[in-house]
């Protein structure tokens, strides 16, 4: 559950654990532990997002504990840092996550679409291009099933991927791309927006089976590509664009390599890259379709 | 020899390094650093060695590849050798003799 506050955390006294970079080593997100207040035994962690918000994050208590203080649930609350700030997005798109690895899911950074063949699931750093993918084959009649957050689960042998929010989240330029004059906005505004889906855009409401992954490359290919590859070289890409809350806990860190070695050698995965130019969409739409066409 | 690698020194896969085999090849993850590196076929072989108990010596490792792959010396040490170095520069395995004693 989350709740917003108002005013700000103090600076933690320890530098982060962790951080988040993006492709061009900006910090995306700064990990620290905060001490828990005693006689909670499960920690305390601050999530911290410059500019945009801090999450504290308390976890329940572990169910052996004797700890009455500590919460029954994990609580997660938020200190946005201005005015606007996208504190429901934060929490949907990674604190949710997160927490959901850490108690033992499935949750990657990607998005994904319902084709006729199953889920495809497109995984990449930010600004790679997923969402924007996601939305051209919405476009193209297969609609999306989340734009940021892969949720995946173990069902009947296979793996399917479940709906998240129906939103979608675009910058300026590709909002006029998919939307045409409906996704304009207000000029200067370099920010992502959100967008519900409709008939333009549909959104898929049912989980989907998982058909296929594949790995955004960097754009530089010349030509739309595709490759299928082996298991263990997608193990090593996919460990990139995971949730992780803790990276020093090894025994969680080892469960999700095992979640995604399982993964990875249970559903087909694909490296995918082409040029970041709206032109190409079709070609990449017809190539993933027919990569896994039967 | 390579450098910092001799030929009879025992080798032993570090402790925090979690290897899972998949589809024939192997991938490590080095739970300290958060790394992770992929082997194939004859690189696992080579894992596999240096994660029994006691590890292995590139000189056993190359009289292992010699005899199951039918090669020379030269290119068994060679390979051996030139994998130990790699793992040894990335944290991944290390000389025995560095290891802390069981207690």
């Amino acid at each position: 559950m989350l709740t917003i506050a108002s005013g700000s955390l103090p600076d933690p006294p320890q530098p982060p654990f962790d951080r988040w970079l993006s492709p061009d080593g900006r910090t995306l997100a700064e990990f620290f532990r905060l001490p828990a207040a005693p006689p909670a035994q499960a920690p305390v962690y601050l999530v911290r997002f410059p500019g945009q918000a801090d999450f504290r994050i308390a976890l329940a208590a572990p169910s052996s504990s004797d700890a009455q203080s500590a919460p029954q649930s994990d609580e997660v609350i938020a200190f946005p840092a201005a005015a606007g700030a996208a504190v429901e997005s934060l929490y949907h798109n990674a604190i949710v996550p997160m927490l959901g690895n850490h108690r033992g899911g499935l949750f990657l950074h990607g998005s994904a679409v319902a084709s006729d063949h199953g889920a495809l699931a497109f995984m990449g750093h930010s600004r790679g291009g997923k969402t924007t993918l996601a939305g051209a084959f919405a476009r193209a009649g297969h609609p999306f099933l989340t734009e940021d957050v892969l949720a995946i689960e173990r069902h009947d042998l296979a793996y399917r991927v479940l709906p998240q929010r129906p939103v979608l989240r675009l910058f300026a330029d590709s909002a006029a791309e998919l939307l045409g004059p409906a996704g304009a906005g207000p000029t200067g505004d370099d920010r992502k927006r959100e967008f519900a889906p409709g008939q333009r855009l549909p959104h898929a409401s049912g989980p989907a089976r998982l058909r296929a992954i594949f790995l955004l490359g960097p754009g530089e290919a010349r030509q739309v590509r595709h490759d299928l590859l082996h298991p263990a070289e997608a193990l090593g890409a996919m460990m990139g664009h995971g949730f992780i809350l803790d990276v020093n806990d090894r025994p969680r860190l080892r469960a999700h390599f095992e979640r995604i070695a399982a993964l990875a050698q249970g559903v087909e995965c694909h490296a995918l890259d082409y040029p970041r130019d709206y032109a190409h969409l079709p070609q990449v739409i017809a190539g993933v379709l027919g990569a896994v066409a039967p | 020899m390579g450098h910092g690698i001799n030929i009879s020194d025992r080798l032993l896969a570090c402790p925090q390094v979690v290897a899972r085999e998949v589809a024939g090849e192997t991938v490590l993850l080095d739970l300290a650093g958060g790394g992770y590196f992929g082997l194939d076929e004859v690189g696992s072989r080579i894992w596999q060695w240096l994660a029994t108990p006691g590890g292995c010596t590139p000189g056993e490792m190359a009289e292992r590849l010699m005899r199951d792959y039918g090669i020379g010396r030269d290119r068994a040490e060679h390979d051996v050798v030139a994998l130990a170095r790699s793992l040894v520069e990335h944290g991944l395995a290390q000389a025995a003799e560095t290891m802390p004693p069981t207690p």
